[in-house]
């Protein structure tokens, strides 16, 4: 599965330094060690909520791909995020992202995001459009999972 | 000066000249996706910038779906902060995001509205555009939870 590639070929997630932890079928786990560019609020050091959406989307995007039989352009149609306690400066961001439910059309998806591992700082619903394979760039499924560049992971 | 007495005076200066680059300084995020704001009458015009680095897609190109909510929940708490002139910055409790059409690589703008505000929560409405305000990018909606007095 080339989610490492995906993830590296998106700006936004290289600016912010997300990394792939793991990633099957139904599940992903994403990492986000900190950086002074991810603070909302620079007085009580807190992590801004933008940071904590991008991540979210990003995992969730990235399991709704990793669930379908072959890559198929997947834009986020909506996401809801609950905030249940502040994400704090100094500390990484850790985001799990799983399956809720595939459709022909649409892929229902739920994410976690902690620091410590059983306090939850926010969680997601997130929805994404299947646009089906044809609609996918041929270079962009080829370059995430042909057999050739699976060694650079 | 403790710490709300300095931001109140921050907030209280903002909306009276109109200036916000000091406000923005105390978010390093909204420096880190471009953001601007300006304020145009009773009107709030926040701007983010089409930074390569917002790139979501690069094939397409588009911008982060995140960027663009990380953007949205800005401009909505920024709005709040200044219309009310709060001495602290309120809590988002949840966001609500819809994405209507891709953001292109270019100039995003949105405006708010303070659709309610009691005295514990407050609700803002987002909505952002690049071509007109008529034909939205994206609509959010933003529950804050207020400090109290």
């Amino acid at each position: 599965m080339g989610v490492k590639r995906f993830i590296a070929v998106l700006p936004q997630c290289q600016a912010l330094g997300m990394r792939v932890e793991s990633a099957d079928h139904e599940h992903v786990l994403f990492s986000l060690p900190f950086a002074e560019c991810h603070i909302g609020n620079s007085r009580k050091q807190l992590i801004h909520g933008g940071v904590i959406a991008t991540l979210l989307d990003t995992a969730c995007g990235s399991v709704a791909v990793c669930a379908l039989p072959r890559f198929e352009m997947c834009p986020t149609l909506d996401l809801r995020i609950d905030h249940l306690r502040p994400a704090v400066a100094g500390k990484a961001l850790y985001c799990r992202a799983s399956i809720v439910q595939v459709t022909p059309r649409i892929v229902f998806t739920e994410g976690v995001v902690y620091q410590e591992k059983g306090r939850p700082v926010s969680r997601a619903v997130a929805n994404f459009m299947r646009l089906g394979a044809g609609k996918t760039p041929v270079e962009m499924d080829e370059a995430l999972f042909s057999p050739n560049n699976e060694g650079e992971e | 000066m403790t710490y709300s007495d300095s931001m109140a005076q921050l907030v209280s200066e903002t909306q009276r000249s109109g200036h916000w680059e000091t406000l923005l300084e105390q978010i390093p995020y909204a420096g880190f996706i471009g953001l601007t704001a300006q304020t145009l009458g009773d009107e709030i015009l926040f701007c983010m910038e089409p930074l390569e680095s917002n790139t979501g897609n690069p094939l397409l190109p588009a911008l982060h779906g995140g960027v663009i909510a990380g953007f949205m929940e800005t401009a909505a708490t920024l709005n709040l902060m200044v219309s009310l002139n709060v001495d602290q910055v309120p809590k988002v409790i949840d966001f609500t995001i819809d994405y209507l059409r891709s953001g292109k690589m270019k100039p995003t703008y949105a405006t708010c509205i303070l659709s309610r505000q009691g005295q514990r929560i407050a609700n803002v409405q987002v909505n952002a555009w690049q071509k007109d305000r008529e034909t939205p990018i994206a609509t959010a909606r933003v529950n804050f939870l207020m400090h109290d007095k």
